[in-house]
């Protein structure tokens, strides 16, 4: 059995929230993304540390962007979905659509 | 802003500073913004201190024996002190105010204040400052590791003397019982005031 950890559902959204928001994903639009598709507010420090752990297990890359005196002087921190990242989002994806098969209360919308 | 820069500045989050600063200027609302900093810090925090145990262990050992080494001779002192200096304070008090005596709520916390409490909350704040400066960038988070510590102490004696065992005119005649509760939250506060003055941003000494 292969003993790798599994991604949690919150790492899901996140690495999801990058691959959709492209080149231009850092903090801000990684965290509307995440509104957005889910409809419930999220916690900015959540995502970055969510990112942190992700670049830990080598499944996004990250590179800093110029300062701007929009944000204070401060720079953007861009985030990159590796093909690790992919392989492992494609795995969550098999695993859930596996075990969603052949379940009848989640066939219909009716919980 | 100041509070998410010291926190966060420091174990190299500007980023996350940088991005909190274009939500401000996005103007949500201010309760949804001072959610956010609040909560990046409290993740931010808990995240640092978990991946550096044993300066978080150092950081506990170095900031009780600071706030035990002061703190708790304060306290022993505490009767002399509040005859010595709160006879003459309540008679000056009595002077403007008609009358100020122990049975006097209002009068009774700021005689305690003015004449004991302070003290303590100096220590506190000395043990937090100390924490910040030992702990290069780290140090308001460990500073505030310390503050919950002490507050977390703290608050469990005060429930077991309010609770278990009751001491006599531990609480003034007439004030509300949570007015221990209320005095306490200071010593926490001052610990993490401490260490939020006394930390050094982007100084990577010790880590």
């Amino acid at each position: 059995m292969d003993r790798r950890e599994f991604l949690g559902g919150f790492e899901q959204l996140v690495l999801f929230a990058v691959l959709h928001v492209g080149n231009d994903a850092y903090g801000v639009p990684i965290g509307k993304a995440i509104e957005e598709s889910s409809g419930r507010s999220v916690s900015l420090g959540s995502v970055y540390i969510t990112l942190e752990r992700l670049e830990a297990k080598g499944l996004v890359t990250s590179r800093q962007g110029e300062p701007t005196a929009v944000r204070g002087g401060r720079a953007k921190t861009y985030f990159r979905i590796t093909g690790k990242g992919i392989r492992e989002l494609r795995q969550a994806q098999r695993t859930l659509l596996h075990l969603w098969r052949g379940v009848p209360q989640l066939d219909g919308g009716n919980a | 802003m100041w509070i998410a820069e010291r926190f966060l500045s420091g174990s190299g989050r500007e980023s996350l500073v940088g991005d909190l600063v274009e939500l401000y200027d996005a103007r949500r609302s201010r309760l949804w913004f001072w959610g956010q900093v609040l909560s990046a810090v409290a993740t931010a925090t808990g995240s640092d201190l978990l991946s550096h145990k044993r300066l978080l262990l150092r950081a506990l050992v170095i900031g009780w024996a600071v706030y035990y080494g002061l703190a708790f001779p304060i306290t022993a002192a505490r009767l002399d002190l509040t005859s010595w200096l709160g006879a003459p304070l309540a008679r000056w008090l009595g002077m403007y105010e008609g009358r100020c005596g122990p049975d006097v709520v209002w009068c009774a916390a700021l005689i305690n204040l003015v004449t004991f409490e302070w003290l303590v909350f100096t220590s506190c704040f000395l043990a937090g400052w100390i924490v910040a400066r030992t702990h290069g960038r780290y140090g308001a988070q460990m500073a505030l590791a310390v503050a919950v510590s002490i507050g977390l102490f703290e608050y469990g004696v005060v429930a077991w003397m309010l609770v278990l065992r009751p001491v006599p005119g531990f609480i003034p005649p007439g004030a509300p019982f949570f007015l221990p509760m209320v005095t306490l939250l200071g010593r926490p506060l001052s610990v993490a005031l401490g260490g939020l003055v006394g930390m050094r941003p982007n100084n990577p000494k010790l880590v």
